[in-house]
């Protein structure tokens, strides 16, 4: 009874010591859980407070990993892109194994790929690429969106083929690409004809007025070379007719531009609000 | 004996299951509120510190935490707030002396110069017997101020030591004589020659191009006269009377684009200046060594 | 008294400011933020005309009739000549709405001369707009105070 008793007792406080442990494990779960709920409901700064309470406690570092790809995403929601690439590089510190490691790259090129830099997310997809395998198709997708964000609507068509012959993107892609303006061409016809760059682009409002001017210096500057006025002439044509001429170019490539730009940013819009597949 | 083992294990496993959406109030505890406070106040993670530090502030009082809510927003550069943060802690703390200096600097930085206008009157003398840094800082205001300088060179300078001194007489100079351009000057000049006020303001290709438009336009206009292109000769006159009052014009407006310039490069190096002695008071308590 | 070109402490400060911006990251918190979305959208760098008629009185809406006119028929043909922000003509109503019709018309002759001075541009005109060098009418209403010293708006949109 007596030797029972003691062995109830010991039982119960090893019990107690363990559990004590997996309370403290419990309550770092538990202040985990309340900061994602803070991120579900999109309190992303109160998260990253709650984040970095849990990190600080977390004196196992438990929770390293998961509490900094939080901050990561809270940061990368409220458009703090270099903050949120420090944070998953710490993340990617604590990682415990492969696919941690790439969730945390892939964090990496999202955010990269929404701010802008191209470059850099291409660099760390073709480092990925080397290493593994497995995720060809996943890293091929973002490879495309890279793309599309560095206005190389082809390139991101082709990437999207390699994943689906039939992919909404790579269709939208090839569309982007065919309706786009050709910057040179509309250049150098307004190089022959002033005005007929802008006619290539639907401005035929600014062409024929280009023209007009370009004839109307012209005119003046031939015309004054005829009747021996060489000054005259070579005033209009070097502040006059050069200027218009230069312009009407100028013009040529300025209105493709702006086409072009117009037609990149409508799919754009659209890949932003009205694309249900997954973005960055 | 076995009823009381089943009932521990029920309220231990009870308490590790048990689940919400809120913050374990184990790691809400005073102290570790406290802990959690600092850490990211040294991280300079300052505007969570703070709240932290007010939400430990409700359970007791700290004369610490006030301070260090205080320099949280000094950093920030929210220096208004900083201000009366400061001036709130209280006389018998030990951070009373530090507080009461970062209390000026923060004033100070905020441009709030009133407060040093206090130190002027009739017993400066007695004021001053022990807070030498702010005496300097509130000599150093009567440069932040676009009011001229009442007080002697003599004066100005025995606030400072013989280190100080070469620097706050260059200072006083520059304040004193800042070397500006006349508007009134530029234009007269400009009036007599085209051009010559925006050399005089500094802008010797401004003035040469002045001088050259005017002068080319003044040439076509005569010429076509004596040929008697009436046409020509009226647009060619209209533009060299807009040049020549224009240059007028423009010349005073370089002057005060001038007088701008030195302005703002004095406060830029008066400020910097003052920033790499701190404001003349001692370096705030380091709470992350 | 000479305005010094370098100014051996700004640079220390610079330089230190630049130093101290690359561990800064905390400063991103130093203000309460929520969920923001970037637009996926490229940022037009055309200068766009506003064409619309507006004014509060008759020269104002004379000047800007005049402006429309030179916009349509010459300043949208002859090419990008102007190398300030705002361009010259956007200079002339500004400067005419903030003064009055003679006023703006000196203060335009004035731009349309340093507009001929090729030289020294970087130099006096530290910052940029829109890809031009930033020259907005406040400077030249000759009043100290309301001068916008470049360094100070650097980066800052100015209309």
């Amino acid at each position: 009874m007596n030797s029972g008793k003691i062995k109830y007792i010991f039982i119960l406080a090893a019990f107690f010591f363990i559990s004590k442990n997996i309370y403290a494990q419990n309550e770092l779960a538990k202040q985990y859980e309340y900061a994602v709920s803070l991120y579900n409901s999109e309190k992303y700064f109160d998260a990253i407070t709650e984040a970095k309470r849990l990190a600080f406690f977390d004196t196992l570092r438990a929770f390293a990993y998961p509490a900094n790809e939080l901050i990561a995403e809270c940061y990368k929601q409220g458009g703090k892109y270099p903050d949120a690439i420090f944070y998953y590089k710490k993340a990617e510190r604590y990682a415990k194994n492969k696919d941690e490691i790439y969730k945390t790259k892939l964090g990496v090129i999202k955010t990269d790929i929404l701010r802008k830099a191209t470059g850099q997310a291409i660099k760390l997809i073709d480092e990925l690429k080397c290493d593994t395998t497995l995720n060809a198709k996943e890293l091929s997708y973002w490879r495309g969106w890279a793309y599309i964000f560095n206005d190389e609507w082809d390139a991101a068509a082709e990437c999207f083929d390699s994943i689906d012959h039939n992919s909404p993107l790579k269709l939208l892609c090839q569309k982007v690409e065919k309706d786009k303006y050709s910057v040179l061409f509309a250049k150098v016809v307004s190089v022959f004809i002033p005005g007929a760059g802008q006619f290539y682009t639907g401005n035929y409002l600014s062409g024929i007025m280009s023209l007009g001017w370009n004839f109307l210096w012209g005119y003046i500057s031939v015309n004054s070379i005829i009747e021996n006025r060489v000054f005259d002439a070579a005033m209009t044509a070097n502040f006059l007719w050069l200027r218009f001429y230069l312009g009407n170019i100028q013009n040529a490539e300025k209105f493709a531009e702006m086409k072009n730009l117009e037609i990149t940013n409508n799919a754009l819009i659209f890949l932003q609000n009205n694309f249900n597949g997954e973005k960055p | 004996m076995k009823k009381i083992f089943l009932l521990a294990v029920i309220i231990l496993c009870g308490e590790i299951f048990a689940q919400d959406a809120s913050a374990p109030k184990s790691l809400l505890t005073q102290r570790n509120v406290k802990l959690f406070a600092d850490n990211l106040f040294c991280q300079r993670d300052f505007l969570r510190s703070i709240a932290e530090y007010e939400n430990y502030l409700k359970y007791c009082n700290d004369d610490t935490v006030k301070f260090k809510i205080a320099l949280s927003y000094s950093y920030m550069q929210k220096y208004s707030e900083a201000a009366a943060k400061f001036k709130l802690i209280d006389k018998t703390s030990n951070y009373y002396q530090d507080a009461y200096y970062e209390y000026y600097k923060n004033e100070f930085l905020d441009g709030n110069y009133e407060v040093f206008k206090t130190f002027f009157t009739k017993d400066t003398v007695t004021q001053f017997s022990d807070t030498g840094g702010i005496k300097k800082l509130s000599y150093a205001s009567l440069l932040m101020q676009d009011d001229k300088i009442n007080i002697s060179e003599k004066d100005f300078l025995s606030a400072f030591n013989s280190e100080e001194q070469p620097y706050a007489g260059k200072f006083y100079l520059e304040k004193t004589n800042p070397g500006y351009k006349k508007p009134l000057k530029a234009a007269l000049l400009s009036a007599i020659v085209p051009g010559l006020g925006k050399i005089y303001a500094g802008e010797l290709g401004d003035g040469i191009f002045s001088f050259t438009l005017w002068g080319l336009s003044e040439y076509l206009a005569v010429s076509n006269i004596k040929h008697k292109h009436w046409a020509r000769a009226l647009i060619f006159s209209g533009t060299s009377a807009l040049f020549y009052f224009s240059s007028i014009y423009g010349s005073a407006a370089q002057a005060q684009i001038y007088n701008a310039k030195v302005d703002f490069n004095f406060n830029v190096d008066f400020k910097s200046f003052l920033s790499s002695v701190n404001y003349f008071l001692p370096k705030e308590p380091d709470f992350c060594k | 008294m000479k305005i010094k070109k370098t100014n051996p402490i700004k640079t220390i400060v610079l330089i230190i400011a630049i130093i101290s911006s690359v561990n800064l990251s905390a400063q991103t918190d130093w203000e309460r933020w929520g969920k923001k979305e970037n637009p996926y959208i490229k940022e037009n760098k055309f200068i766009e005309r506003d064409y619309a008629l507006k004014g509060d009185n008759i020269t104002d809406l004379t000047a800007k009739l005049l402006i429309d006119g030179y916009w349509f028929f010459i300043s949208d043909l002859d090419g990008d000549n102007c190398p300030f922000y705002p361009t010259c003509s956007s200079f002339f109503l500004q400067s005419v709405k903030k003064t009055n019709i003679v006023q703006g018309a000196l203060m335009f002759g004035d731009r349309f001369m340093r507009d001929a001075n090729v030289f020294n541009r970087d130099k006096r005109y530290h910052s940029y707009m829109k890809g031009k060098l930033y020259d907005p009418p406040d400077n030249y209403l000759i009043d100290k105070k309301k001068v916008r010293e470049p360094f100070v708006f650097k980066n800052k949109e100015a209309k």
